[in-house]
């Protein structure tokens, strides 16, 4: 065990942070008001961040990457959430897809532009019907020809409003075993057939979508994996998309509990021992999601993939995040009501949102009584 | 003893139901928000009904009053009905007018109702001030926790009589406390009916026991709240008891915040459901006059004072 940057590492870590400072976007949210101009941006830096050398670090160098170890893919999201830049595309968990299941001309043709930022993904998983129970689903697909032919509704596709092309969970044999009829295809979001519709969550931001499929052809030769293949991909990008590391979390997480602590300061509430004890608390499950972190690093260096443990970092994310949001809402409620800082109450209603995008804390407890402890049904 | 509702409480139960039925509920809500408005009408029309005083009312009293504030924050009422039928009575000798509003004179940035408001009522320590329309300016602000605010200042208006800051103090914990109650109890039914509804891995999730014991612990705490919130009514608001009563409530008004919405999952965090609409007020409630850490520091110094 050794719980110190190597000379590498360290030296890598310097080189992104000088980078950042002449490079990340200053004032990007004064800069980038609507959703409309943030999506603009995120390409952008996606662009800046790629032309940099900083896109696909642990990725194959014959697919854009540059083929280093996970670690240098989080030292570099500690240092954007430190220099609290634009939040990045998802290629590290839906490429995961991509890469692990697709044809190699499916790898050449997404995963280089997906680098780039020149295609932004969203995800077609939920459905009205299907939540928590993921393998319910009911978009259907029909084989025509050399097309299927898609039909059905899927819900809470954030992003969109904004992206190009979709991932999609649809069934493709009604008479197999619900988990196994399940197939995964790609489509172009900009296609006849396909409505988006932003969803607003209850303070008014249009936070997600749905999106309808109406008689929606896709090649053949855009599914992913085999006929029926879906529920194991989908399971593949959920593990991923579960890690902490990749969103940069503990940076952001220690630069808004440090924020607050000097708004308690200023402010003089930080003698109250309710105060004081609410924040010492906070400190403890961020220090324990960074180790679960540090941990979760060495198992993918050593080769091993995501597997049902990432359950555990998932919980401890949502408890970080759902603690420090409720600690900002405590201490600056007055502010929120007032409309003064409109963020503390966004980051609140967020915050809560995390223990159910994504697999809900119901679900990732069912996981590991199930499959890590081995729990009976 | 005896906690069941007296005769006249289950009438007034009745008609209260019928008049929110035809004046509040989630659409009307919905409709006011809009304009970030408020319903004089509906508190007119408990007034015709003579509900808006029931406090100094033969036969009733504030137990009864608290009860119909409840009622109407369960109903999604848009209106200044806790600070009507249960602050002003107790500290003004005169009826009230139809909308009132309180705000502490610290905290003059984001006052509930105020831009409507006939009388303001202003705590300052150990004082109170009361301003009609015209004598305090009231600008709207932009909020999203389900009333209007606005930032008030320029307060004029005459001071009480000495000692009523404890009064107004005292009062307007019940009457937080029962808006918590009604409005925590409307999320929790709500609640309760999507888990009857939503069907998961081929049955309502309501059979799953994860989810029968959250929304269990839930009941048991929005109960907690409205036992608390009528004992202190029924005594007067006496100190202890007024600030006990807005402590359980807003425990429980932040626990129904996170059950109700982690139990509803994503739908339950969209516009187009109903939840938000009492879930936004009660953290907007819940910080009301200092929030529970004001009213914890209440509760000691009554229970400090009385014992020692």
């Amino acid at each position: 065990m050794d719980y110190l940057e190597n000379a590498e590492e360290a030296a890598f870590r310097m080189g992104v942070r000088a980078w950042l400072a002449e490079n990340a976007p200053k004032d990007w949210r004064a800069r980038y008001p609507t959703e409309d101009d943030l999506a603009r941006l995120h390409r952008e830096w996606q662009r800046t961040l790629y032309d940099g050398g900083y896109v696909g670090l642990s990725w194959p160098v014959d697919y854009g990457g540059r083929g280093l170890s996970a670690t240098y893919e989080a030292i570099l999201n500690d240092e954007l959430g430190k220099a609290d830049t634009p939040r990045i595309s998802f290629h590290n968990y839906l490429g995961r897809a991509i890469f692990t299941y697709g044809t190699e001309a499916q790898k050449q043709r997404f995963l280089p532009p997906m680098l780039r930022g020149e295609i932004q993904w969203c995800q077609g998983f939920s459905e009205p019907g299907a939540g928590s129970d993921l393998a319910s689903l009911r978009t259907s697909a029909v084989l025509d020809g050399d097309h299927y032919v898609v039909n059905g509704q899927k819900m809470w596709t954030s992003g969109a409003q904004h992206a190009d092309w979709c991932i999609l969970l649809v069934r493709t044999d009604r008479d197999a075993p619900k988990h196994k009829g399940i197939t995964c295809l790609l489509a172009p979001v900009n296609q006849p057939g396909i409505t988006v519709r932003p969803i607003h969550i209850s303070d008014g931001s249009p936070e997600t979508c749905e999106m309808f499929f109406d008689d929606v052809r896709v090649p053949v030769t855009q599914r992913i994996g085999d006929p029926g293949a879906g529920w194991r991909i989908a399971m593949t990008v959920l593990a991923f998309e579960r890690g902490p590391a990749d969103v940069g979390l503990i940076a952001t997480f220690q630069t808004a509990l440090a924020k607050l602590e000097t708004y308690a300061e200023e402010r003089a509430i930080d003698r109250d021992p309710q105060i004081r004890q609410a924040i010492a608390r906070t400190y403890v499950i961020g220090e324990v999601l960074r180790l679960n972190v540090v941990e979760q690093l060495s198992l993918r260096n050593a080769g091993r993939p995501p597997g049902p443990d990432g359950s555990v970092a998932r919980l401890l994310l949502t408890q970080a995040e759902q603690a420090l949001r409720s600690l900002e809402f405590r201490l600056r409620a007055a502010d929120a009501v007032s409309g003064r800082a409109p963020d503390v109450l966004a980051n609140y209603l967020r915050s809560r949102t995390i223990s159910i995008f994504g697999g809900t804390s119901e679900i990732q407890k069912n996981i590991l009584a199930g499959q890590v402890l081995g729990l009976p049904r | 003893m005896d906690l069941a509702f007296d005769d006249t409480q289950a009438a007034i139960k009745d008609s209260c139901e019928r008049l929110f039925a035809r004046h509040a509920g989630p659409a009307r809500a919905r409709d006011l928000r809009r304009d970030n408005g408020c319903d004089r009408a509906l508190v007119q029309a408990l007034e015709g009904d003579g509900f808006a005083d029931l406090f100094g009312a033969d036969g009733a009293g504030p137990l009864t009053a608290a009860l119909v504030v409840e009622w109407a924050g369960e109903a999604a009422a848009l209106a200044p009905i806790g600070n009507r039928l249960l602050v002003a009575p107790a500290l003004l000798a005169e009826t009230p007018p139809t909308m009132v509003a309180v705000a502490d004179a610290d905290r003059l940035d984001a006052v509930r109702f105020a831009a409507d408001a006939d009388l303001l009522i202003v705590i300052d320590g150990d004082e109170v001030r009361v301003a009609a329309r015209g004598d305090f300016a009231a600008v709207p602000v932009k909020s999203k926790f389900g009333y209007p605010f606005a930032q008030v200042s320029d307060v004029r208006g005459t001071p009480l009589a000495p000692g009523s800051g404890a009064v107004a103090r005292r009062w307007r914990q019940v009457a937080i406390a029962a808006e918590i109650a009604g409005t925590a109890r409307a999320a929790l039914d709500l609640t309760t009916r999507y888990l009857r509804e939503r069907l998961q891995f081929g049955k309502a999730i309501a059979t799953f026991q994860a989810v029968q014991h959250r929304i269990a612990e839930l009941h048991v705490s929005v109960d907690s709240a409205e036992w608390a919130v009528r004992e202190a009514a029924w005594h007067h608001a006496r100190a202890d008891l007024a600030a006990a009563a807005a402590l359980t409530a807003c425990e429980a008004a932040q626990r129904a915040f996170q059950e109700t919405h982690q139990l509803t999952g994503a739908m339950g965090f969209t516009i187009e459901y109903d939840l938000h609409l009492w879930t936004m007020r009660l953290q907007a409630l819940r910080h009301e006059g200092g929030g529970p850490r004001a009213h914890a520091r209440d509760l000691v110094r009554a229970r400090w004072k009385e014992n020692g």
